[in-house]
């Protein structure tokens, strides 16, 4: 059993394993729980690149072509927002990659579009800095 | 954030004018030990206000 809160909009701000105290939300958000066990909630929605997942990857300017890997078990799209432009990729066997080029130098954050579905958090945001 | 662009199957970010400025630092250093000319000259001030722009 997981206890979700959720912010006033219905995006999933956090989860845990444990029971929070209705007392200690904010104003608007909301409480609720899901049957169902953490480490299965959390693979629902996953990114990584070069094997790493739920850390900043910083690489180097022009140092090619960036896989990530989306993972979402037992889902044939997955919505995935990048800098704000949503895309959504076909799965197959509930996984996809997409790549991303470092000519130009900055950041990239990636992290599932449907955030009232998806907590953009843990091992589901992907930030990667190009310097 | 920096926006980015979907090229040939690729997802692209669109240049930071302040980071790519940031990216010509050791070149601009390396003009100051010459005679600039009044377009290198203006491109270096246009560098540097680029990146005092991002600083605020």
């Amino acid at each position: 059993m997981i206890t979700i809160i959720r912010n006033p909009d219905r995006s999933i701000k956090t989860y845990s394993e444990f029971s929070d105290d209705p007392a200690a939300l904010l104003p608007g958000e909301s409480l609720e729980t899901v049957n169902a066990a953490f480490s299965e909630y959390s693979r629902r929605f996953t990114l990584a690149c070069a094997g790493r997942s739920g850390e900043t990857l910083r690489f180097p300017r022009a140092s090619g072509d960036l896989t990530v890997e989306v993972r979402c078990p037992g889902e044939s799209t997955a919505a995935l927002d990048i800098n704000g432009q949503v895309e959504t990729l076909p799965l197959i066997n509930g996984q996809a990659a997409l790549l991303l080029g470092t000519e130009v130098p900055g950041t990239f954050v990636l992290k599932p579009a449907d955030t009232a579905r998806y907590c953009p958090a843990g091992q589901a945001i992907l930030v990667i800095e190009v310097v | 954030m920096a926006g980015v662009i979907k090229s040939e199957g690729r997802f692209l970010l669109q240049p930071d004018p302040a980071l790519t400025a940031r990216v010509q630092h050791a070149s601009d250093i390396a003009l100051l030990k010459k005679e600039l000319s009044p377009p290198e000259l203006r491109g270096l001030l246009e560098r540097i206000l680029q990146r005092l722009d991002a600083l605020e």
